[in-house]
């Protein structure tokens, strides 16, 4: 008997897709469809509703000095996040890689622990260490800095400080992925380049590079995405500030829709976000469609 | 025996199933206040067991967010209590009822009439009942201005200029130039300027007989705001930290002597008493004649989609009368609002300078702009384009002219032009 | 080529030395949840000296803390449930049908990953409203899932992929319905991803923040992270000894449900996200 292997029509894949259908439509795509057309609106002061605007919360966003700040710091914020965690995560995940070491289930294991601590918390813990009077400072005046910097209330430096706790969490799920896809590579090609005479830097650049680029290429989408869209860090230790040195577009769409009254314009800010958005993203699709 | 057990249960089922529960949403947050609070409402709750109320804590810095969306979520509390001009806005925007019908005449004689018009709309409904006040005071550091052999006037009254004078006398670098201690801390966010600005006769929000707001900085504000900004950036008596709202952070360095004056609200005391770690005092400024320093009182209102408004107001009466109001409002190291509870002789006595602050009472009044959506304009468009001058990045012409230019852009959107 | 002794040992304790640096903030966190915050601020490095439950016993006792930590529970379980049992139903379909739509679908689910919240929750605002869903942990879930399904189906699929379809074939041919085979088979073989996806799931929605700020209103009705925050504020002194306490509390069930699941989730994530 031959077995025709079909693979099951539409009908018969019905019953299965029919919830995750009902919550797309719901749940994924009405608000989305719903967000933008908000974006058209404006609230008014007066109790007297919205007015449909058009283009002008775009326009607005164009000559609002806030929204630039909020850009660019949301630039810098992702690059260096993600800039951070691929150098620390490939060095580290290289280290743990190396054959005699010991418990690496278990580093791998406690390794992972702040990626499942709530950012509230670790915005926190962060906020402590950072404080003016906090343990690092204490650390920095005991080592001979006599005036270490108020982190979290001098311009410049709250960004950074978000930026270390961001990195804090984020880092681990890098190191054990990178890890995982190192610990895949065959090992022979590194004999044979070993017994040519390539040293430590030339295999990484050439051989473990190269094998991890699909792994790192979704790795880097994946986190800038995720990075990009962060709130919960910046609202709980700085709140943007001080001088809004630390806005996001995240938290300024966040201000802007619910302090200030005005939905539309904070939903605007999410759309140039996801427009932004739409390069990483569409080399993640790619990327991971490629593999299936 | 068995008979009165059953009432009680019947009365108990009775009030549970017709007894209505009032959400209360409060603000207070230092620990006398919200002690004193949680007595008065577990009295009400125990003499009032078919009006039960459920307290909902907010803090200050996400009362205006709670508020909006609660009001726009349809899900607000009954009564809610916040600034006292934010209820012109509210009950404009359709949010808060309108309390004509509640209030009684003695209620409204006892109130001071500069401070209940904030919680009026242009057509006279009122739509909070104002309970307790502030003075916003200089703190300074006895210790820092005994070293410098500075004595104040016994009505501890300076000038702008002795201000500038002090402050420069009390800063210290060291020899590598890092100061060591700055003269004079104005946090934007406790927002002295537009003290100085009032102090000044300035205005920078102007409206017009059509009920239309515009944004026109006069000269009198120019100089305030000039003023304020000369200390950071000419005098270098005010670090850039002003622009901070750390709240724990400044306050450490007063503690620590980093800053010699600091303005907060008198509710600071509490603060400066339970550290114990500063020899502190008060001053005020003044301009010459004109003492107008920011009062900021705080009023309780009832949302208009309550159901049980009644109830609500019997409850705001209840925590706004001379002996409640004055209690919450000692405990939090405030002023009642009520003429009768200012009687009160807590408020009179030395300790912890109260006599000092009530003497400046009546110098205390808003000095912000009663404008709706005040709140967008201050931080969207004026405070961080100050922030710009004082971080350097343009001057003040400049500033003033782009506050000028996008207030009124954001004036017209919000159909307030 | 064997590395020299020496080099083998400096590199085991250069990795532990780089595991305890990553963890110390952690530690910290524990340390001071036994600390008073008066010693707290006078000494922020330091050990507990009386170490001692009050910050515990306070934010149990004193705050909505308790109240809080069910809301999460009970926000946190329906999600993860209705999201296994959907994204377990889509992922087997999207592995073995081939169905009109199939693309598309896989698109949305892919880039929707990148919707920021703030266009998700002001085109949900009205709905919510509308429902009654505001301030209920009911609209929470239901924001929940516009994030965790996604993901999670994305990841079944592949995990599915991993599994031949050979085996519920054979039984197919023996007379079961594909509904059974996946069932019987299929799934119980599908476990370490489930757990994976459940985990994650878990993970997600316990430690979410942004929506449940902006819709639970009362102090009764927040989740864990919504209290913390409000219990931080900056209008005055932070406590921070209750606040480690909760802030503990509020970080370990994810920290140990994913010490629990970690070897599923791993091999779930890499197997299922990157393949």
């Amino acid at each position: 008997m031959i077995i025709i292997r079909t693979k099951g029509s539409t009908a018969s894949a019905l019953p299965y897709i029919l919830p995750i259908l009902l919550f797309i439509a719901f749940v994924s795509v009405y608000p989305f469809v719903n967000g933008i057309l908000k974006s058209f609106y404006t609230d008014m002061v007066f109790g007297a509703g919205r007015y449909f605007s058009g283009l002008e919360n775009f326009r607005e966003m164009f000559s609002d000095s806030l929204f630039w700040v909020g850009l660019r710091n949301n630039v810098i914020w992702a690059a260096t996040c993600v800039g951070l965690e691929l150098v620390l995560g490939m060095l580290i995940a290289l280290l743990l890689n190396l054959p005699y070491i010991k418990l690496r289930s278990v580093h791998r294991a406690l390794i992972l622990l702040p990626w499942a601590t709530t950012p509230v918390v670790a915005a926190l813990i962060w906020r402590y260490i950072f404080g003016v009077m906090g343990p690092l400072n204490t650390l920095l005046r005991a080592v001979g800095f006599s005036n270490p910097p108020g982190w979290l209330i001098t311009p410049g430096y709250s960004l950074f400080a978000c930026i270390v706790a961001n990195v804090w969490i984020g880092l681990p799920f890098v190191i054990v992925i990178l890890l995982a896809g190192l610990q895949s590579l065959p090992l022979d090609i590194y004999e044979a380049a070993s017994i040519d005479g390539a040293g430590v830097l030339r295999r990484f650049f050439y051989l473990t590079l190269p094998l991890m680029k699909s792994l790192i290429l979704i790795l880097v989408t994946l986190t800038s995405i995720w990075t990009f869209n962060m709130f919960d860090i910046v609202f709980s230790m700085t709140n943007g500030g001080p001088g809004n040195s630390s806005l996001l577009l995240s938290l300024y769409a966040y201000q802007n829709a619910f302090a200030y009254f005005q939905q539309g314009y904070g939903s605007a800010i999410g759309i140039v976000c996801l427009f932004i958005l739409l390069l990483p993203v569409t080399f993640y699709i790619r990327e991971v469609r490629s593999e299936t | 025996m068995r008979k009165l057990l059953i009432l009680l249960l019947i009365a108990a089922f009775g009030t549970a199933l017709f007894g209505i529960t009032l959400d209360f949403f409060c603000l207070a947050w230092q620990p006398a206040a919200v002690d004193a609070i949680f007595d008065l409402v577990d009295e009400w709750n125990l003499n009032n067991p078919d009006v039960q109320v459920n307290i909902i804590w907010g803090t200050w810095e996400t009362s205006d967010q709670y508020l909006l969306t609660s009001f726009q979520g349809r899900d607000a509390p009954d009564v809610f209590h916040t600034d006292a001009e934010k209820f012109h806005e509210f009950g404009v925007m359709g949010y808060a009822a309108p309390l004509n019908d509640y209030v009684s005449d003695e209620l409204l004689e006892d109130i001071p009439a500069s401070i209940i018009d904030d919680c009026y709309d242009m057509f006279g409904n009122l739509y909070g009942i104002p309970w307790c006040q502030e003075v916003q005071v200089i703190f300074y550091n006895k210790d820092i201005f005994e070293e410098n052999g500075i004595v104040l006037p016994d009505d501890r009254m300076i000038t702008w200029d002795e201000l500038v004078e002090v402050a420069v006398k009390t800063t210290k670098r060291s020899s590598q130039g890092v100061t060591t201690t700055w003269g004079f801390l104005a946090p934007l966010m406790e927002r002295f300027h537009w003290t100085l600005i009032a102090q000044n006769d300035g205005h920078v929000l102007v409206m017009d007989d059509n009920g239309k707001w515009r944004v026109d900085i006069n000269e009198g504000a120019r100089e305030a705001i000039e003023f304020y900004l000369s200390l950071i950036v000419e005098h270098k008596v005010m670090p850039r930290d002003v622009i901070s709202i750390d709240y724990t952070s400044l306050m450490q360095g007063f503690i620590n002597g980093n800053y010699a004056m600091v303005t907060f609200g008198c509710w600071n005391r509490r603060f400066l008493i339970q550290s114990g770690a500063v020899n502190w005092g008060m001053l005020l400024v003044k301009n010459d004649g004109n003492k107008i320093n920011a009062s900021d009182p705080q009023a309780f209102g009832i949302s208009s989609m309550s159901k049980h408004k009644d109830e609500a107001f019997r409850f705001i009466e209840f925590m706004t009368n001379a002996k409640n109001s004055a209690e919450i409002s000692y405990n939090d190291f405030l002023f009642p609002v009520r003429k009768s509870a200012l009687q009160d002789p807590r408020f009179s006595s030395s300790v912890h300078e109260w006599d000092t602050a009530k003497s400046w009472l009546q110098y205390a009044d808003n000095v912000k702009p009663a404008m709706p959506g005040f709140y967008s304009f201050e931080w969207r468009v004026f405070v961080p384009n100050l922030e710009k001058v004082i971080l350097g990045s343009t001057d003040l012409d400049r500033a003033i002219k782009t506050i000028i230019d996008e207030g009124n852009r954001t004036l017209r959107r919000l159909g307030l032009q | 080529m064997k590395p020299k002794k020496s080099v083998v040992i400096i590199m085991n304790i250069l990795a532990i030395m780089i595991v305890f640096l990553i963890l110390s903030p952690l530690l910290m966190l524990v340390l001071n949840s036994f600390r008073q915050t008066t010693d707290i601020y006078e000494n922020p490095l330091g050990f507990p000296e009386k170490p001692s439950l009050s910050n515990y016993s306070e934010i149990v006792r004193s705050t909505t803390f308790g109240r809080n930590f069910l809301n999460s529970i009970l926000v946190t379980t329906v999600t993860v449930s209705l999201c296994i049992i959907v994204t377990t139903l889509a992922g087997y379909a999207m592995s073995r049908f081939n169905f009109k739509g199939k693309n598309l679908l896989i698109l949305w689910l892919l880039a929707s990953q990148a919707f920021p919240g703030i266009l998700m929750i002001v085109g949900m605002f009205s709905l919510l409203n509308r429902y009654s869903l505001q301030n209920n942990p009911l609209g929470l879930i239901i924001l929940y899932t516009t994030f965790t399904i996604p993901f999670c189906s994305w990841l079944l699929k592949g995990y599915f992929d991993g599994i031949p379809e050979a085996l519920e074939e054979a039984a197919m041919i023996d007379g079961c319905t594909r509904f059974k085979a996946m069932r019987v088979i299929i799934v119980p073989m599908a476990v370490p991803g489930i757990v994976a996806v459940g985990t994650f799931a878990f993970l997600l929605s316990w430690n979410e923040f942004f929506f449940a700020l902006v819709i639970m209103r009362d102090n009764a009705n927040y989740t864990l992270p919504v209290f913390l925050s409000r219990f931080l504020g900056t209008g005055g002194a932070v406590e921070w000894g209750p606040l480690s306490a909760g802030a503990l509390l509020t970080a370990l069930p994810p920290i140990l449900i994913f010490l629990f699941a970690q070897k599923f989730l791993i091999g779930g994530l890499t197997k299922g996200a990157l393949k």
